[in-house]
């Protein structure tokens, strides 16, 4: 890397093992995503099966792990070292110092992100259909997973500057994601675009009123004048049910719509990282 | 006499302690200062707000007449530090510490570095972390110095190396010192170490400048007195430290001469520090210069 210069040399030399690292583990995390892609359409057996499942896990702790172990100590390492009176009494002013660190940790993490995303991304497509592909996986889609490794890099980079301390930053990143992941996947996810709400007749009509592929089906009996059924009510052919769900094509564009959310996070998250970087120390 | 670095009412609070407190300060160029005080004095936080690494409550300093947090550029283009515990990365190569040098000053002397390493005989592909101590600390004064500073200032430059280590590395600074004509403001506890190399002295105590002066005047001014005790009365000037006995007493005080019937002796730097330092409620300060009508 002779052709990097100034500051984005040292944040560079400074991040090479964290990056090279980081690079092989996603490299080789897609690799075996496309292998067991391969497998599951070669010879789908169960021993492929419990890979694809083990997969999941640890495709959703994967931005976790950016966040904690390139994001947290990318600035923090040098407060706690003190090398940041080094860097900063240089011929550069700090801002260049933060903004060649934080490019350098955003453009890695996005290039990891992507390998890792097109990767899962293909592994899902593979997916037979014992596995619910779509609405249970949607942390791992290619879109949502990208996001939120961004997010979590940024995430710990701005914990980083903040706490300046990497271990206190480390433990903040992971308590600070997590919750975010949890908050928003419970609360948020379902309503990214509005729920389509349908009352059905049980035994009329056709019986796939629900379309294939459908998430978060929610169905209530009611009553003859629409109102909720109480629980041990008494269930006929003709009860009418109100059914709540998200059709499938509204999949891609909540991918879409979550996924943005988790950039401009990232986005916004960047900027404090620089504005608690520069800060007197 | 052009002035390198200078601060009127500089004031850095950290919370309710006042670090350095309506200090006035004025550094000549071509000196070596040695900035001397107890821990606490405030001496790594002057530093600090000279170099821009910490701004001030009050009171901006400017060095070579520009602000360094409002100029940094300006300002580290010109000034070489070395930080206290003298940091380094300590996964570079010394090639890569010089080359952090380069990459991040504009007027970077590669030619000069590499040159003192050779000298030093300090390999450029060893680990900085695989260095010795005196190595390491050689390393960081020649990161300092590759950018040919005006000011350079060093917090505590030889605390924790061996005797040997810190006498190569204060050689080491006073041949630059001699070819580069800077001014160096050198922070230490070991005065032994400055009576060789400073020509001009700070002390502060509790944030205030408490003696502030070239280094021969100073000298020349300050003198022990040894003389029976009842006539104390009839020594004159600002008595810096005083010990008294029942007969006899022994004094060092700034004066211009000594009475009659009193033995005079030349005080040293080390002698004087110590004794400002005892005493911190007697400053020697420069008075303000007469304006011309």
């Amino acid at each position: 890397m002779t052709a990097l210069s100034g500051a984005t040399w040292l944040a560079w030399r400074n991040n090479r093992q964290t990056a090279v690292i980081g690079g092989l583990l996603a490299a080789a995390a897609a690799a075996a995503l496309v292998v067991v892609a391969i497998l599951e359409t070669a010879q789908s057996t169960g021993l492929v099966h419990t890979l694809s499942t083990a997969f999941q896990p640890l495709l959703i702790g994967v931005p976790a792990v950016a966040g904690v172990f390139m994001g947290a100590p990318l600035l923090s390492v040098d407060f706690e070292r003190g090398t940041h009176r080094l860097a900063w009494t240089q011929g550069m002013t700090r801002r260049k110092w933060a903004a060649a660190n934080l490019s350098l940790l955003m453009a890695l993490s996005a290039l990891a992100a992507a390998v890792m995303s097109i990767g899962a991304q293909i592994w899902i497509a593979h997916l037979p259909n014992i596995f619910d592909s779509t609405w249970g996986m949607f942390d791992l889609q290619a879109p949502v997973l990208f996001s939120y490794v961004l997010f979590a890099a940024a995430l710990g980079a701005a914990t980083g500057a903040a706490l300046r301390r990497t271990v206190p930053a480390m433990a903040a990143t992971l308590g600070i994601f997590i919750a975010v992941r949890v908050a928003f996947v419970e609360l948020a996810r379902p309503h990214l675009l509005p729920m389509i709400t349908r009352v059905v007749v049980r035994g009329t009509g056709n019986n796939s009123v629900v379309p294939q592929g459908a998430g978060y089906l929610d169905a209530t009996f009611l009553d003859s004048r629409l109102n909720p059924l109480p629980q041990g009510s008494l269930i006929g052919a003709n009860t009418p049910i109100r059914l709540v769900y998200q059709p499938p094509s509204h999949f891609w564009p909540m991918q879409g719509i979550e996924a943005g959310i988790f950039v401009v996070l990232a986005l916004v998250l960047v900027a404090a990282a620089l504005r608690f970087a520069i800060r007197d120390a | 006499m052009a002035i390198v670095l200078e601060a009127s009412g500089l004031t850095k609070r950290y919370g309710s302690t006042w670090a350095v407190r309506d200090l006035c300060i004025s550094i000549p160029a071509g000196r070596v200062v040695a900035l001397v005080g107890p821990n606490g004095a405030g001496k790594t936080t002057l530093l600090h707000l000279a170099v821009g690494l910490l701004t001030p409550d009050a009171g901006d300093p400017l060095v070579f007449g520009w602000s360094p947090r409002h100029n940094p550029t300006l300002v580290l283009a010109r000034v070489g530090f070395l930080a206290q515990d003298r940091p380094l990365y300590k996964g570079f190569t010394v090639a890569e510490t010089l080359r952090m040098g380069r990459e991040s000053n504009p007027k970077w002397d590669q030619a000069l570095a590499e040159a003192r390493m050779g000298r030093l005989e300090i390999p450029l592909n060893r680990r900085v972390g695989k260095l010795s101590g005196g190595q390491q600390a050689q390393v960081a004064l020649a990161l300092a110095l590759g950018k040919h500073p005006e000011l350079l200032l060093l917090d505590e430059p030889v605390a924790n190396l061996d005797p040997l280590a810190r006498r190569h590395f204060l050689a080491e600074l006073m041949e630059s010192v001699a070819t580069e004509g800077l001014t160096v403001v050198l922070s230490s506890h070991l005065v032994a170490d400055l009576e060789r190399l400073a020509d001009h002295l700070v002390i502060l105590a509790g944030g205030r400048l408490q003696v502030a002066g070239d280094l021969e005047p100073l000298l020349e001014d300050h003198r022990w007195l040894v003389g029976p005790t009842e006539e104390i009365g009839r020594v004159g000037g600002t008595v810096v430290q005083a010990g008294t006995g029942e007969r006899q007493c022994r004094m060092l005080v700034r004066t211009p001469a000594a009475p009659r019937g009193w033995t005079a002796e030349p005080a040293t730097l080390e002698d004087l520090v110590l004794a400002y330092l005892g005493n911190p409620d007697v400053c020697a300060l420069p008075q303000p210069e007469a304006v011309p009508a």
